[in-house]
Order: structure tokens, then sequence, then C-alpha cells
């Protein structure tokens, strides 16, 4: 008895000490710790990752199985070119029709991201537990990299930057249960959520009633949000829920990256996030704050600000 | 078991882990290497090695880990204690006693990391991830144990015990 309450206290003080440390990063104080022993450990993990990469190669190394590889390789990136083609013209194509009809409305380029800065990062790491999903690449503060970033591959919208350290960043992606992207039907433009659902899926929910949505449609981001950039794609629907008592559609979307085989990511460091929350605050801000007095002159008009 | 040792071993444990085990998957889940070596340790060495084991190895998963730090540990710590009750002398080197405990581990441990990463507001389907997860880890950590505990045996005939005064 004696034996277990000396275990039972050793239990919570180290408990304590644990929640203690929580709320430390909860207020941001264990950041540096943690940048310290990851910029120590990402060489490390770095050349782990890579002799676990090279024995699983190795292990595969039947000369006709890698010429299938190599093929299939040049076919998937083949694939991929064709896709981005595609829907690269796709939406030329609408926004062509769109400036048609709205004539003298100037658009940003959809593809600005072929513009943008990239930056190349190796994945050296995956998020330790089965409920998240987290990589860690092998770029950070030091190549400009910051938090919010968007994160892509060719083949589509990956993630953003969830933590950054000097040398390393930890990218959460679009499959975690906590992502949420505002996305948008390429054909029909039905707007929606897609967010992050246990396994590979993504869900994309708030699909309003009367908007058309279908099995093959290609899913964009929408750029609502100002999270992520305009027409990055993510996925393809394989399978529509909707049901009339619901108030919206639900489609199930298969993304258009295979996050099982990541080897490497680019993240775009010239995106300017918008912060929607901050600029309601400041625009009430303003309602709310009396105009000064050189502005209040006109008051006879009744225009001026109370 | 030498201190610098034990750092070494849970260092390459937690690489492991976030380098080459998410690159096994069975069942749609990974293998979680340290949960299975933690809780050998435990039935091996009692609650006081075994809470240093995890508490050591749950810090190091922490910093590679996404989620706010602590949950790893915390989880890893309540699961290290009560699996040390099951630390027996007779049936050390019986293989049956972890590859019982294990479920039961990995049930508790996924239990107590969903509602820390609940209560920290990280969204959560119970459900979901009851069926998805948890129940697939359970099967797949039982079907591990048996290499991590022999492996962990012969660590264990091979150091001597460490006095470790709490």
């Amino acid at each position: 008895m004696q034996d277990f309450r000396s275990r039972f206290l050793v239990l919570g003080t180290l408990a304590l000490l644990v929640v203690i440390g929580l709320i430390f990063d909860e207020l941001g104080a264990l950041g540096p710790v943690e940048g310290v022993f990851l910029q120590l450990t990402t060489p490390i993990q770095r050349l782990v990752d890579g002799l676990a990469e090279r024995v699983i190669e190795t292990s595969q190394s039947w000369r006709d199985l890698r010429d299938l590889k190599r093929r299939n390789k040049q076919l998937e990136s083949l694939v991929d070119e064709l896709m981005i083609e595609n829907v690269r013209l796709k939406e030329v194509e609408a926004q062509n029709e769109d400036l048609r009809k709205k004539l003298n409305f100037v658009e940003t380029h959809p593809q600005y991201i072929l513009k943008a800065a990239e930056v190349k990062g190796r994945v050296i790491g995956y998020e330790p537990s089965n409920f998240m999903s987290i990589l860690v690449i092998d770029v950070g503060k030091r190549d400009g990299i910051r938090k919010g970033m968007p994160v892509v591959t060719a083949r589509g919208l990956t993630g953003h930057i969830h933590a950054v350290g000097t040398n390393w960043a930890k990218v959460l992606l679009i499959i975690d249960p906590s992502s949420s992207v505002a996305a948008l039907a390429q054909s029909s433009r039905a707007p929606g959520v897609v967010s992050g659902h246990l396994g590979q899926e993504l869900f994309m929910n708030y699909i309003p009633q009367e908007q058309q949505i279908s099995v093959g449609d290609v899913i964009l981001t929408s750029g609502m949000g100002g999270n992520y950039p305009k027409s990055l794609l993510i996925g393809q629907v394989t399978e529509v829920q909707q049901r009339d008592i619901d108030t919206f559609q639900r489609a199930i979307v298969w993304p258009s990256v295979a996050f099982t085989q990541l080897e490497t990511v680019l993240v775009i460091t010239s995106f300017e996030q918008v912060d929607v929350e901050e600029a309601i605050d400041i625009e009430r801000t303003d309602e709310l704050t009396p105009a000064p007095e050189s502005a209040a002159e006109p008051k006879e008009n009744g225009t001026s600000a109370p | 078991m030498n201190s610098y040792l034990m750092f070494a071993i849970l260092l390459a444990l937690a690489l492991l882990q976030s380098t080459v085990m998410p690159r096994i998957t069975v069942l749609d889940v990974h293998p979680d290497l340290l949960l299975m070596a933690v809780t050998s340790w435990c039935l091996l060495r009692g609650a006081q090695e075994g809470m240093l084991w995890a508490l050591v190895g749950g810090v190091t998963t922490d910093l590679f880990s996404g989620a706010r730090f602590g949950v790893c540990t915390l989880s890893l710590l309540i699961v290290s204690f009560l699996s040390s009750l099951g630390q027996s002398n007779i049936f050390r080197f019986d293989v049956l006693i972890p590859i019982m405990v294990i479920p039961l581990a990995t049930l508790l441990y996924s239990g107590i990391m969903l509602a820390l990463l609940s209560v920290l507001g990280w969204p959560v389907d119970w459900a979901q991830s009851l069926t998805r997860l948890v129940f697939p880890s359970m099967l797949v950590n039982t079907l591990g144990m048996p290499v991590v505990y022999l492996l962990m045996r012969t660590l264990d005939r091979r150091t001597g015990r460490e006095e470790i005064a709490w």
C-alpha cells in the first residue's frame, strides 16, 4: 500500500510538471526549447529518414520492378502535368467567360502561384501519433518560411506552415481534422469548406442546397478567408451526400496529393495572408470611433459621422 | 541502466517513431514503437524506471509532435503507472502478459490523448477515432509487441537496474 502511495505521488508530481510545461507551451515560453531541440535533431532526423528511405528502396530493388516504377513515375508526372494544365486551362476559360461578362473588371491572374516565390523543403519527419497529420520539413526561418504560409506540391494544395524554427518547419496537412480550407467546385463554382477527416479523404461541407455539385467535379481553393491563394487544386469529388432535410450538402473529396508518398513540398513564400477577422474588427472599430474634429466640419450637410 | 544510454535509446525510439514508423502502415495506422517500449519496460522494471522512460520518451516525442507540449508525456505517464501494476517477477519472461497488456495500454493511451487534444481545442470525432484509429492500433500494437518485448527483455538482461530515488 505504501509502495502504491509513493508511486502515485511520483505520478502526481510528474503529471503536475507536465501540466506546468503545457501551460508554458500555451504561453509560448517553450518555443526556444523546442527550437533548440529540433535544430539539434533535424540533421539526425534527416539522416535517419534518408537511411530509412534507402533501406526501403533497396528492399524493392528488383530491376524489372524498378523499371516499372520509373516508367510509372514518368507517367505519373505526365498525368500531373496534364492535370495541372487541364485545371489551368479550365480556370482560364472560366475566367475569360467571367471577364467577358464583366467588362473593365480587373482581376488578379488565378495562376499567380506560378509567379510566387517557392521554397523547396524535404520531408524529414512525420507526426509520431496516429491522431494528427503533420509533416516536418527541413526548411525554416532562415529560408524565409513563416507561420501560415501555404504548402503545395506539383499535384496541388498540401497544407500550411503550423510551426517554424530556424531550420525546420511543421506542416499541418489539409487531411488533418483541424484543417479547413475555403473551396469551390471548378465547374459549377459551388462554394464550401474542405476539412480534414480521419483517413485520406476530405469532406467538403456547407455546400448550399441550391448549388449543383456532382461526382468527378474538381475542387479548388476559393481564396475566401485569405488563408490560401485562389485556384489551387485540392481534389476531386467522389461522393455527394444530399438530403432535403439538411441545410447544406456534403461532398467527399479525394485529395489530388498522395500524402503517404510525399518527399518534397513547395512553400509559397510570397503569399500575403489576410486576417479577415482582424480586418472586420478594424472596420467595426472605425465605425465606432468618432471622426476627428477636422473631418467633422461639414456637419451642416448632415453626412459626417456622429 | 546508464542514464546516457537511456536517453540515447529513447531519442532513437522517438526518431524512429517520427521517421520510419509512419512509412509502415497496417490497417491505416502505424505501430506505436514508443508505447510498446515503455509498456515493456514498465512490465520488466516496474513503476520507477517505467515512469522515467515515459517522461523522457514522452517529452522527446512531444517535441517532434505538432500537438501541444505534454499531451504525449501525460498520456504515457498514466499508462506507464498503470502498466507497472502488472509487473511481476514470476511472469517476467512470459510474453503472454505484455500481449494482454498492450491492447489495454493502447486503448488507455489513445483515450487520454484524444481527451487532452479535445480539451485543448483540437476537433476530435470520438466514434471515428475509435473505429478507424484506436481499435486498429490495438491490433497492430499487439502484433508488434512480442518483438519489442523480446528486444526489451534482452536489454533488461544486459543492463543493471538503476537506483532511482524520487
